[in-house]
């Protein structure tokens, strides 16, 4: 991911790699588009600027006017002014929407370390019962300004009424054993034989790998923007979990087990379980899925579209252990992952869903001799995934279903997201019309 | 490095087989098996018998492969692919052996893991096919065989049967090496790895065993581009939209094995034995007259080595299933050596030759000196003196039996070898091999031969005024195969390389006196008397690539002069100068890329002789060779010689890419 400099505000927050989300922007250069103002001399930036309309102002604005504007407020958290806000600005607030919803627990268990993700609503209270009210202490100086009594109401009053948490599984991953890792050098070996056919395609995916499904979904940032920023929102969201799930774990990287390995690429200081690569292309393959199918657009209901995301993200995956930098375990892993997230934020996003998954990688199961096959963990025809993977009584990977709890809180920001998402990938209203 | 030469201890028939059975452990995979071709004085079942007795301990220590059971009491005198134990071939290699063996060449060494005792072939059913069929054989390296070019639809192969040479070690019915797939079950794969229209091919690849991935070596077809996958559909491609011919496919996948064994690099056992197997499986399909299916087998492989007069075992065994089978015919690649500088030919009483052994070679290196024929053996004939690269000379080395001499390193280890050899009757040459050890190796256990300059002199004396032949044997390790072989080669300063202008020199300079020749690098394979066999051609220009080996070959014992000049014709294996290579399959359904050499040239011509014999006609070197001679006027230029082209150029038709010169 590049580092994003910026003249906003914001941009204090790029310091930190993990909110470079924007930089998956980039990657599309989507947004250099606006680069177009720059034909107007660089908007507000620069020193020179600043100091002509300081003079400017002094040269026209006049005496101060006794003015008394008709001015209104704004509706609070309407979606209606989301396209107003900076490209940068919209992307905190999705990965707000997003990384609020979820919270992480761990078993630090040395032999076989695991991780839970698990996905957090706020459910409301109902009619004024059930939350619980925080009372603030209103302080010794109440009353001493009588003329402003309605805003020391709300001062003395009580505080917000706190919803109730629902805590629920969504992904949990732990560790395969040493012996199954080094059961899986012999892929590192086999798949090193590759480089030199993948090599481009290697390097080429260092970045977020959107091109590649953009070769099969039609996106572009004239066509697909919102398309594009729900999958950076989903991307930059998934990498902060995974980040977290491969901390946890610290799963060795092959580079480790031996000096045969020389990766062409060098070995990210992460730890190998689950692939971030895996996660982020299965994720973006599977939401593309979901955006394909909900614009009920008639080429796309066909599962042969599916298949094809489906092979991409596998490519992308399998291309790091041609690289040297992945097992086959951490591929399966992260995918699993990543299918997973993809249903969870679907159903952030999408108030029409009301199941979610629950899906678990349960490395102590996952045989060293096999290698990753995407089949094993999503059915392209139903869009779902298969309840268990691998031996049916060991499986290395299950998948549970179930249902939003009532009353949960649905994010109206994510929903006006995916709606302008879905749009994109539907027919124009004349379509099919015979003319 | 302190080198010194001391005496030669006794040894086999063949140097160079007698050098690779001799290294140390260190050089071999682990419980190693060894593929040879052998040429019988006795029946199969008496050799297995005489082996037995001789080696009672070993249990076995010979393993026939299955595909010899019908042909177990037939004839002696046969030439067969056997594998068999370290000692074993060594005793067979030894002149007067007991055990029925005139004569070996030995393959590779395998790892015991892929070598297994296996259950007799069930015989198949006859089938009948329609008049105008043609079974296609393809012997190469990996071959797609799910691309669609072999399809008639989505899960219908017109892939009859392909053996894998290299399967895994726990693949169930596998046979004695690798294992077999027939239509009916390359079908069913193809079904259940097909959804929604698409043919998942990595599923398929594995679960057809053709990709393993275990880390043993090159598994061509997980590769965007493969030998095998190129060839066969320039010999058998035809899109699946219903115009494809009758042209069932028999294919062989060759084992990546054999480009890893660092002692030497023999291709011909395993070829031998995937002739075998197809030819085994050919014979249950019928033409509704009841006339067996006529046959073209492709072989897209060359080699530098053998005694070039068509006596070599591979020449002999091509020549017997040729016999046996009237409806086979077999084309080759005339080679692609040309420049290789790897052929001296030696016929002033005095020569020198410079054996340039490459740096960071991790295979060993051979030379082959072989002598002309001669009724009676002529120690005179030919005397060698070898100085390797800050070494003493070795002492003279003659056209004698038990004449040689072994270079050991300051701790007594041998690094090389000079060594004579007999070849009896059909060769009845002798042959002096010169054999190095790697250059370079990652096990400190291995001892290396100084890379750089050999000097080597040659003196020549006798009755016979026929010139001494030589050839390094072929050890560059192909792209993206492990192994780290590099090609040894003559470096003498004579060897003119480019014309006035700085062009390469495709042909030698008249009269040079240079004993390193283009003229002889023909393929060892391709000197049989009835293979059909191609050179290559720039279709654009008329012009043969610098690449196409060239003729002539050694007459055969008794011959005045060779029975041919050169190749039989030259063929399609660049479309132009700016368009090397022909476009062909890749190795998955819908992508084609380009390749080059006379590995393409050769199966186009096996594509053309296929159409000829489903028209009826008599196909064999004489038609081919007037269909070139007929075509060749066409071309732009003088007609090319024949020690390159044959009896001209043939005109062929890019199957695939090129608009409007394509099939219809």
């Amino acid at each position: 991911m590049t580092y994003q400099s910026g003249g906003s505000p914001e941009s204090a927050f790029s310091a930190f790699s993990a909110f470079s989300a924007f930089s998956a922007f980039s990657a599309f250069s989507a947004f250099s588009a606006f680069s177009a103002f720059s034909a107007f001399g660089g908007g507000a930036g620069g020193p020179g600027t600043a100091e002509a309309l300081i003079t400017n102002r002094d040269g026209i604005a006049g005496a101060p006017l006794n003015y008394d504007p008709a001015i209104r407020p704004a509706p609070p958290a309407d979606p209606a002014g989301i396209p107003r806000l900076a490209a940068e600005v919209r992307a905190r607030l999705y990965f707000a929407e997003l990384a609020g919803r979820v919270t992480f627990s761990a078993t630090l268990d040395q032999d076989r370390p695991a991780v839970h993700l698990w996905q957090t609503d706020l459910v409301l209270p109902e009619g004024g019962s059930g939350g619980h009210r925080y009372e603030e202490d209103a302080g010794d100086n109440a009353g001493d300004n009588p003329g402003e009594e309605s805003d020391h109401a709300e001062h003395r009053g009580p505080g917000p009424e706190a919803p109730s948490l629902s805590l629920e599984p969504l992904v949990s991953v732990s560790l395969p054993d040493i012996d199954t890792f080094k059961e899986q050098m012999r892929y590192l070996a086999a798949y090193a034989d590759l480089r030199p056919d993948r090599g481009p395609e290697i390097l080429a995916q260092l970045s977020p790998p959107f091109a590649f499904f953009a070769s099969i979904g039609f996106m572009d940032p004239a066509r697909t923007p919102y398309t594009m920023e729900l999958l950076a929102t989903a991307g930059q969201f998934a990498s902060v979990a995974v980040q977290k799930v491969k901390y946890t774990l610290a799963g060795k990287r092959p580079i480790e087990f031996s000096p045969q390995v020389q990766p062409m690429i060098l070995t990210p200081t992460h730890g190998t379980l689950p692939s971030g690569h895996a996660t982020e292309a299965f994720l973006l393959a599977r939401l593309l899925v979901k955006l394909q199918r909900a614009a009920k657009t008639p080429q796309y209901q066909d599962p042969v579209w599916a298949e094809m995301l489906m092979r991409q993200a596998a490519r992308v995956a399998v291309n790091r252990t041609v690289a040297g930098g992945h097992f086959p375990a951490d591929s399966a892993a992260g995918a699993l992952m990543g299918l997973t997230l993809a249903d969870f934020i679907a159903e952030r996003c999408d108030p029409g869903v009301r199941t979610r998954s629950h899906g678990r990688f349960l490395g102590g199961n996952f045989d060293g001799a096999q290698d990753f096959d995407w089949h094993m963990l999503y059915d392209a025809a139903e869009d779902s995934q298969p309840r268990h993977s691998g031996e049916r009584h060991h499986p290395w990977a299950r998948v549970g279903r179930g249902k939003a709890p009532r009353g949960a809180e649905g994010s109206a920001v994510l929903a006006w997201l995916w709606d302008k998402a879905v749009a994109e990938w539907a027919d124009l209203p004349g379509h099919g019309a015979g003319g | 490095m302190t080198l010194r030469w001391i005496d030669l201890p006794p040894q086999g028939a063949d140097p160079v087989a007698a050098f690779r059975l001799s290294r140390p452990d260190a050089h071999l995979p682990e419980d190693p098996w060894w593929s040879a071709l052998l040429a019988l004085e006795v029946s199969l079942a008496e050799l297995q018998a005489r082996v037995e007795a001789a080696f009672p301990e070993m249990a076995p220590g010979m393993i026939l492969p299955e595909v010899h059971a019908p042909d177990l009491v037939v004839q002696p005198g046969r030439v067969v692919t056997v594998f068999a134990r370290g000692p074993v071939l060594e005793e067979m290699n030894r002149p007067g052996n007991g055990l029925g063996v005139s004569a070996i060449q030995l393959g590779a060494a395998i790892a015991g893991e892929h070598v297994q005792q296996a259950a007799p072939l069930e015989e198949d059913d006859q089938i009948v096919l329609p008049q105008e069929t043609v079974l296609m054989g393809v012997i190469d390296d990996g071959i797609a065989i799910a691309h669609e070019l072999f399809r008639s639809g989505p899960a219908e192969s017109r892939v009859e049967l392909a053996y894998v040479m290299e399967s895994a070690p726990d693949a169930r019915k596998r046979g004695s090496y690798g294992h077999v797939l027939k239509r009916r079950r390359i079908d069913k794969l193809l079904r259940r790895h097909s959804r929604h229209g698409l043919l998942d091919e990595e599923g398929f690849y594995r679960a057809a065993g053709v990709i393993r991935m275990t880390g043993e070596g090159l598994e061509p077809v997980s590769q965007r581009r493969s030998h095998g996958t190129h060839v066969c559909s320039l010999a058998a491609g035809y899109p699946p939209d219903g115009s494809a011919r009758e042209r069932p496919i028999l294919c062989a996948m060759l084992p990546a094995s054999v480009t890893r064994d660092v002692t030497g690099r023999s291709l011909e056992p395993v070829l031998g034995l995937a002739v075998d197997r197809l030819l085994h499986h050919a014979r249950r399909y019928r033409l509704p007259d009841g006339e067996p299916v006529p046959m073209v087998l492709n072989f897209s492989y060359g080699n530098f080595g053998g005694p070039h007069d068509g006596t070599s075992l591979i020449a002999r065994l091509i020549e017997d299933r040729l016999d046996r089978h009237p409806a086979l015919r077999v084309v080759l690649p005339a080679g692609n050596g040309n420049l290789a500088q790897v052929h001296a030919t030696l016929s002033a009483p005095q020569e020198e030759l410079r054996l340039m052994a490459r740096p960071d070679d991790r295979t060993a290196s051979h030379v082959q000196f072989w002598l002309p024929y001669q009724t009676e053996r002529e120690a005179e004939a030919l005397t060698l003196r070898v100085r390797p690269p800050g070494g003493p000379e070795s002492p003279p080395v003659q056209a004698r039996p038990g004449s040689g001499a072994v270079l050991v390193d300051a701790r007594g280890r041998e690094v090389a070898r000079l060594a004579y050899g007999w070849h009896p009757s059909p060769t009845v040459r002798g042959q002096i091999g010169l054999s190095l050890h790697p250059t370079a190796a990652l096990d400190s256990a291995v001892a290396l031969a100084p890379a750089g300059q050999w000097q080597i002199h040659a003196a020549l004396g006798g009755s016979s005024p026929a010139p001494v032949q030589v050839w390094v044997l072929r050890e560059e390790s192909p792209p993206g195969y492990r192994g780290g072989g590099r090609q040894a080669y003559f470096d003498n300063s004579c060897y003119r390389r480019f014309d006035a202008l700085g062009a390469p020199l495709a042909v030698d300079p008249a009269e040079t006196d240079c004993p390193v020749r283009r003229a002889g690098t023909l393929s060892g394979f391709a000197t049989g008397a009835r293979p059909v066999v191609v050179a290559g051609l720039t279709e654009r220009n008329g012009l043969l690539p610098d690449y196409s080996a060239a003729g002539p070959i050694t007459p055969t014992r008794g011959a005045r002069s060779a029975d041919r000049k050169g190749p039989d014709a030259a063929a399609r294996s660049d479309d132009s100068p700016a368009l090397p290579g022909v476009i062909a399959a890749g190795s998955r359904s819908g992508s084609y890329l380009r390749l080059n050499g006379t590995s393409m040239a050769a199966p186009l011509v096996a594509r053309f002789m296929a159409d000829g014999l489903a028209r009826g006609e008599t196909v064999d070197r004489t038609w081919v060779a007037e269909a070139a001679a007929g075509s060749d006027s066409t071309y732009p230029g003088p007609r090319p010689a024949p020690s390159r082209a044959g009896s001209g150029r043939l005109r062929i038709d890019a199957p695939f890419g090129v608009p409007g010169s394509g099939d219809p």
